[in-house]
């Protein structure tokens, strides 16, 4: 196991687009960080500086959806490029066992996922604070909402970057997971999200019912993994249903990876 | 170590691929794998290495591949040329494939210099030639000191200086007691460089055992005899039951007879021998006669 664990960090650390893939939304993080920060006081526009909510950075931000996105490309990358560059066969040479390659795949990704998580995290706390310093505000942490609002990003980003991996396992085509959860959750679940919403338009003076969203709005992937950077409605059960999506492409990707020629 | 593929199939749709392949690859001798194009050769080397899904065994040393502890020090596999990512240099390449066997740098090193890639080491493979590709490819088969090398088609790409190379390096790497299976469309150089040959045609096996045991199944083997009246020793020769076609003004070719009967017959029939020669058809003239009804993907336009 330990051969495969090095043959994967080499994979990983010894091509140039991994450095540009992880270093580009920390560098973005810390961009919007500290424009939240900057541009906070208009909030408080007559007041000596706003005192900004944490949670509020990671709700609000784009942050960690822009982070996925980047760091998807390095998980879907990591089976994608095996296939696209034909490796997977040097690779299930040396490594036969192919639930085992999985596995250190999934599980050494999933860490540098995390991980990356934590630095955006940091990124951002960091960055919003230089921006809002000189305005004489301040970042407000409450540990009560924002520490289980950190984990669910941290999650989010995981289950995001993973069903990318999962969408290129099935497809072994690595552009298709890259693209599709990006057209997924930006374009095809908003306007499945205004049509249902269209549809359930009732005798309430034509507004929607957002007091009790049907059923099939709580069950789209991408916008019950986003409902989990919130800090209103029940953001696990959106985490929950995000994993579930996740656990429904990875399995048949795994089997696929199992049974299908090299 | 031995290896041993046994009851090989694979279908992709109606069309069987490998077709019941049971061959041995003894160690120390170069084994040569020759078919026709589709003949299903890199598909039973996928099978080989549990690449590919199908049917049937193969055991190495009398285990599957996956019973090996480093599997890399089992067998050092050439399937593709191409097979890099063009971003990562070639010596980053080797250090990832040698993970398995925990291989130094110091030897990525010596097998970057055995191949002739040490000037290029540290560049990126995209703009390698095929036959830099074939040479790195092929420096990822042995680095890690492999029992068996499985090369398909490792002397594409390479010129006249780096196929003669290729051919003293394997058998040099053969002698060693390992196995050595190698397949080519290149019937000279195999001959020259295999010992055993294993052929294949639709999947299906038509030999496996020495070049010349394969040789000797051609009808091209014949005797030329040379004499003042060809007309009576064929004459005799058919009453005999045995081929023989005219071959020049004097000159008949025997097919299936060794000199010494074809002397006693023109010793018998009274006619004066100027010439008495055995003649043995070539791996190729073998190959392309055995093979001729068996062409997956033939040419078939006229120039």
């Amino acid at each position: 196991m330990s051969g495969l664990i090095r043959y994967e960090w080499l994979r990983l650390t010894t091509i140039r687009s991994t450095w540009i893939m992880l270093a580009t939304p920390i560098v973005l993080t810390a961009v919007v960080g500290w424009l939240f920060g900057y541009f906070s006081n208009s909030l408080d526009p007559g007041g000596d500086g706003a005192t900004v909510s944490f949670g509020l950075l990671i709700s609000a931000s784009p942050v960690m959806t822009l982070a996925a996105v980047f760091l998807s490309v390095v998980f879907a990358q990591s089976i994608g490029q095996e296939y696209r560059h034909g490796l997977i066969r040097v690779t299930l040479t040396q490594f036969p066992h192919r639930s085992r390659v999985l596995i250190v795949k999934i599980v050494m990704m999933g860490i540098l996922m995390l991980v990356m998580a934590v630095i955006v995290v940091a990124v951002l706390w960091g960055a919003a604070i230089v921006g809002i310093a000189p305005t004489g505000g301040s970042i407000q942490y409450v540990a009560a909402i924002d520490n289980p609002l950190i984990v669910r990003a941290l999650l989010y980003v995981l289950i995001f970057t993973m069903i990318a991996f999962a969408i290129t396992m099935i497809t072994r085509i690595i552009q298709l997971g890259i693209i599709l959860p990006i057209v997924l959750a930006l374009l095809v679940e908003p306007i499945v999200r205004v049509i249902v919403l269209i549809a359930t338009m009732g005798g309430g003076g034509g507004q929607p019912d957002i007091s009790s969203e049907p059923l099939i709005l709580r069950l789209l992937p991408f916008t019950s993994g986003q409902s989990a950077l919130a800090t209103t409605g029940d953001p696990w059960q959106g985490l929950m249903v995000f994993a579930i999506w996740c656990a429904l492409l990875l399995i048949p990707g795994w089997i696929l990876f199992v049974r299908r020629d090299a | 170590m031995t290896i041993e593929a046994v009851g090989l199939s694979k279908r992709y749709g109606s069309v069987l691929a490998v077709d019941a392949l049971t061959f041995t690859v003894p160690r120390g001798v170069v084994t040569g794998f020759l078919g026709p194009n589709g003949a299903g050769k890199s598909t039973a080397m996928r099978l080989m290495l549990d690449l590919d899904r199908g049917e049937g065994r193969t055991a190495f040393d009398g285990k599957p591949l996956k019973e090996h502890r480093h599997a890399s020090r089992v067998v050092g596999a050439h399937l593709d040329a191409k097979v890099f990512h063009p971003q990562r240099t070639a010596r980053n390449h080797l250090r990832m494939v040698g993970s398995d066997a925990g291989i130094s740098n110091a030897r990525v090193d010596e097998v970057l210099n055995l191949v002739g890639l040490d000037s290029v080491a540290r560049k990126r493979p995209k703009t390698f030639s095929l036959g830099m590709s074939q040479r790195l490819a092929l420096a990822g088969a042995v680095l890690a000191d492999p029992m068996c090398l499985m090369l398909d088609e490792p002397a594409n790409g390479l010129d006249p200086q780096s196929i003669q190379w290729l051919r003293e390096f394997l058998r040099h790497y053969a002698s060693q007691g390992r196995s050595v299976l190698v397949s080519s469309h290149l019937l000279s150089e195999m001959q020259l460089m295999a010992d055993r040959i294993v052929v294949i045609a639709k999947g299906k096996l038509i030999t496996d055992g020495t070049v010349e045991e394969f040789v000797s199944m051609s009808t091209r083997n014949d005797v030329l005899v040379r004499c003042d009246r060809p007309d009576a020793l064929v004459e005799l020769l058919r009453a005999e039951g045995v081929t023989a076609v005219a071959e020049g003004p004097d000159g008949l070719a025997v097919i299936g007879e060794s000199t010494d009967r074809v002397g006693e017959a023109a010793f018998r029939a009274g006619v004066v021998v100027r010439e008495l020669v055995s003649r043995r058809a070539s791996l190729e003239e073998a190959f392309l006669e055995l093979t001729s009804d068996a062409q997956g993907f033939a040419a078939g336009g006229q120039l």
